[in-house]
């Protein structure tokens, strides 16, 4: 038998499949339940018996939904929103390290060095292979292992916005100095040194901020367990 | 008589300067919010947690309460409502309102000396 933390999970899917409660929001029912549990229990009755009388106090899931919908009005457009840009910020980050991947691959592969076309043939070849894995990722059943190690993944940097945004803008800079090297070296093209602090710059600058501030929004460190918009 | 037997327009009607007044004594969260309430009425308002939530959040977005995360020891964080001044001057409003619906019901309701 499922114990109490397990059922109550199950519950809060449920819940916050539609979308509509913020974690705080989550949060300030989960801990509403366990108190009528504790209650209940301290009135004799048992774990199990307690937690359906609490469950059953609370209601419909759809009528509880329903009326947060009224008070949360725009979080389904913000959860939306945060996933773009953090979509976007991924995205960022795989550009600079498949330019970073290419160089490296016609620095060491190609009989005559680096060029031009033949890093852009090789970065076409990792752009393919990106989108291949990315498709087969997404046709992934459920339950599979990559799937649970994204889930995981994605609930970690949930949790960890600021870690997550660090971590992204690292990378970001480091491929993109990585990159730019190579080319003034390789291609003695000192301009793109220049363009590595703005690219850096303006995502850093528009893109974090506001997947920090959506992240405020929509969890809370209270809720850890659950998931954006799951 | 139970709440079914109260209409719901009058259960969400009356919720806000229920809520405040509890608030009135202090901080407070949402359980206790609702057992203070079903005590007070003789359990004859028993209200739903699904109602109660939003309207805190309702309230709280109107600046009559303002509200905290308070880690508990032994159990799961709570939310903490104080009633705001914004707040008392709004339950002061209600109070009026009612009173003067109550008054007019009272002197309708009152029984009539037999005609003689």
């Amino acid at each position: 038998m499922p114990n109490l933390d397990q059922q109550l999970a199950s519950w809060k899917h449920v819940i916050a499949r539609a979308g509509t409660l913020t974690g705080d929001d989550m949060a300030e029912l989960e801990g509403h339940v366990r108190e009528t549990v504790r209650h209940l229990t301290v009135c004799g009755l048992s774990e199990q018996e307690a937690l359906v009388i609490a469950l059953r106090r609370i209601g419909d899931p759809g009528a509880v939904t329903a009326e947060y919908a009224k008070v949360n009005p725009g979080l389904a457009w913000a959860r939306r929103w945060y996933w773009m840009t953090a979509g976007f910020l991924i995205f960022s980050v795989l550009l600079q390290g498949i330019d970073a991947v290419s160089y490296a691959i016609a620095w060491l592969a190609l009989p005559t060095g680096p060029t031009m076309i033949g890093v852009s043939i090789i970065k076409l070849g990792c752009f393919t292979a990106l989108a291949v894995a990315m498709f087969k990722t997404a046709l992934l059943p459920s339950s599979g292992r990559v799937a649970i190690m994204l889930q995981r993944a994605s609930s970690w940097c949930s949790q960890h916005p600021f870690a997550t945004a660090t971590v992204a803008l690292a990378l970001m800079v480091g491929f993109r100095m990585t990159n730019s090297l190579a080319l003034a070296f390789a291609f003695r093209d000192q301009r793109d040194a220049a363009f590595t602090l703005s690219t850096v710059g303006t995502i850093g600058a528009l893109v974090l901020p506001v997947l920090l501030f959506l992240w405020g929004r929509l969890v809370n460190p209270a809720a850890a367990a659950m998931q954006v918009g799951d | 008589m139970n709440t079914a037997m109260i209409g719901k327009d009058l259960v969400a009607a009356s919720a806000t300067p229920l809520i405040l007044s509890v608030l009135l004594d202090g901080e407070n969260y949402g359980y206790e919010i609702i057992r203070r309430v079903k005590n007070v009425s003789g359990h004859q308002l028993d209200w739903s947690e699904s109602m109660l939530y939003p309207a805190l959040r309702r309230l709280e977005d109107r600046g009559l309460l303002k509200s905290r995360w308070v880690a508990s020891e032994s159990g799961p964080n709570r939310k903490y409502y104080t009633i705001t001044r914004q707040g008392r001057s709004a339950l002061a409003a209600e109070r009026d309102a009612w009173m003067t619906i109550h008054t007019t019901l009272q002197a309708l309701w009152e029984p009539k000396p037999c005609p003689t």
